[in-house]
């Protein structure tokens, strides 16, 4: 059976630690990107497409940190859903583990619309 | 320089609100960025987006056992609220925005008073109401759900994580407690938000220079939130929501008007 405390611990620690690891990526490349950068603009560069964060090629360390972070905290609630999934999965709560996937299929979804 | 830190002190502000209200913090992000910083609307949505994911990771990572979201009734009414979501994505260039703003302002209203009727007959009852319950009966779910749906074409069209309308929902019609339903809305938000973000993304409205120091301002003042969220009363926080959402309605009527 699965409890709330359970749901609840779990949930808490995905979110801080994806939260933690999106934050210090995003903080070291804004600092070194106002650190080495001649004239601020604004809004200034739009974020690295995913296939350029994923294949870390020609460019500028700050701009692909911050490109990361952003990207991973996008990807949190996926990842939280997933996370409920499987937590109700395995306590073989059939119900919420069917809703988990159909509203993780939705999200897919969403996503191959907007890409 | 003193445009970053107007933009973290924006998201200080948007966090801490949306951590008590159970809200995403899309509503203000979106005016404040494109009237007071001159932004482009796509940017201010898009910026919105990744603002509404972190209120909502910043509110999970902080909330202290006993208070945190109720997933099972979040994920039954997230099925509604994605393709809602979806639906309102793909309507946005059919139906006219004014038409859009008057049903808003309608849907909030008519919340705003549902929400005042229920406080008075509370108020009448010798029970107090508690903020938080471990067991507690929902009700309504037909009506949930379908606002559940309309929440998230909301969304889908405005750009807004549907809090607003979710909260009073919840709270209001589905019998859920106030400081569960603000917490259950806080993990939907951030779902909801995931469903539009990764367009926005993809079309280069996401910049991280101005991304950034909002969200840092919405994970900051998410946590003050949640820390002084136990200190308030229900009577307060349930005013600040009524008031909150008599404001959004006029803006909306405002808005269809021209």
């Amino acid at each position: 059976m699965l409890t709330t405390e359970t749901l609840e611990r779990q949930m808490r620690r995905i979110a801080t630690a994806v939260s933690v690891v999106a934050v210090v990526l995003m903080g070291l490349g804004f600092a070194h990107t106002l650190l080495f950068m001649d004239a601020l603009s604004i809004p200034g560069m739009a974020a690295l497409p995913p296939q350029q964060v994923l294949h870390l090629g020609n460019v500028a360390w700050g701009l692909w940190a911050m490109s990361a972070g952003i990207l991973l905290l996008a990807l949190l609630p996926m990842l939280r859903v997933l996370l409920a999934l499987l937590l109700f999965l395995h306590a073989r709560d059939l119900l919420d583990a069917v809703i988990g996937f159909i509203v993780l299929l939705e999200l897919i979804v969403s996503m191959r619309a907007g890409g | 320089m003193i445009i970053l830190v107007g933009l973290f002190v924006t998201g200080l502000f948007a966090g801490m609100l949306g951590a008590l209200l159970g809200l995403g913090g899309g509503i203000f992000l979106v005016p404040a960025l494109t009237l007071i910083f001159h932004l482009p609307i796509r940017v201010a949505v898009g910026t919105s987006l990744v603002g509404v994911i972190a209120t909502s990771a910043g509110v999970a990572a902080m909330m202290p056992p006993g208070r945190g979201a109720d997933v099972s009734l979040a994920l039954r009414l997230e099925v509604a609220t994605t393709a809602g979501a979806i639906a309102g994505g793909l309507l946005a260039g059919f139906v006219s925005p004014q038409v859009l703003a008057l049903l808003f302002a309608l849907a909030v209203f008519l919340t705003a008073g549902y929400t005042l009727y229920k406080a008075r007959r509370q108020a009448a009852s010798v029970t107090p109401e508690k903020l938080f319950a471990r067991t507690y009966q929902v009700r309504h779910w037909p009506v949930g759900v379908s606002m559940s749906f309309f929440a998230g074409m909301a969304s889908g069209l405005l750009g807004v994580g549907g809090g607003f309308i979710k909260v009073p929902i919840m709270y209001a019609i589905m019998g859920v407690p106030l400081g569960v339903a603000t917490a259950t809305s806080n993990f939907m938000v951030g779902i909801t938000a995931a469903a539009s973000v990764f367009v926005y993304y993809s079309r280069g409205d996401v910049h991280p220079l101005v991304v950034i120091p909002t969200a840092l301002g919405i994970f900051a003042g998410a946590m003050a939130g949640v820390a002084i969220m136990p200190r308030l009363r229900v009577g307060w926080l349930r005013t600040a929501l009524v008031v909150l959402m008599i404001i959004i309605g006029v803006q909306m009527i405002l808005h269809s008007m021209g």
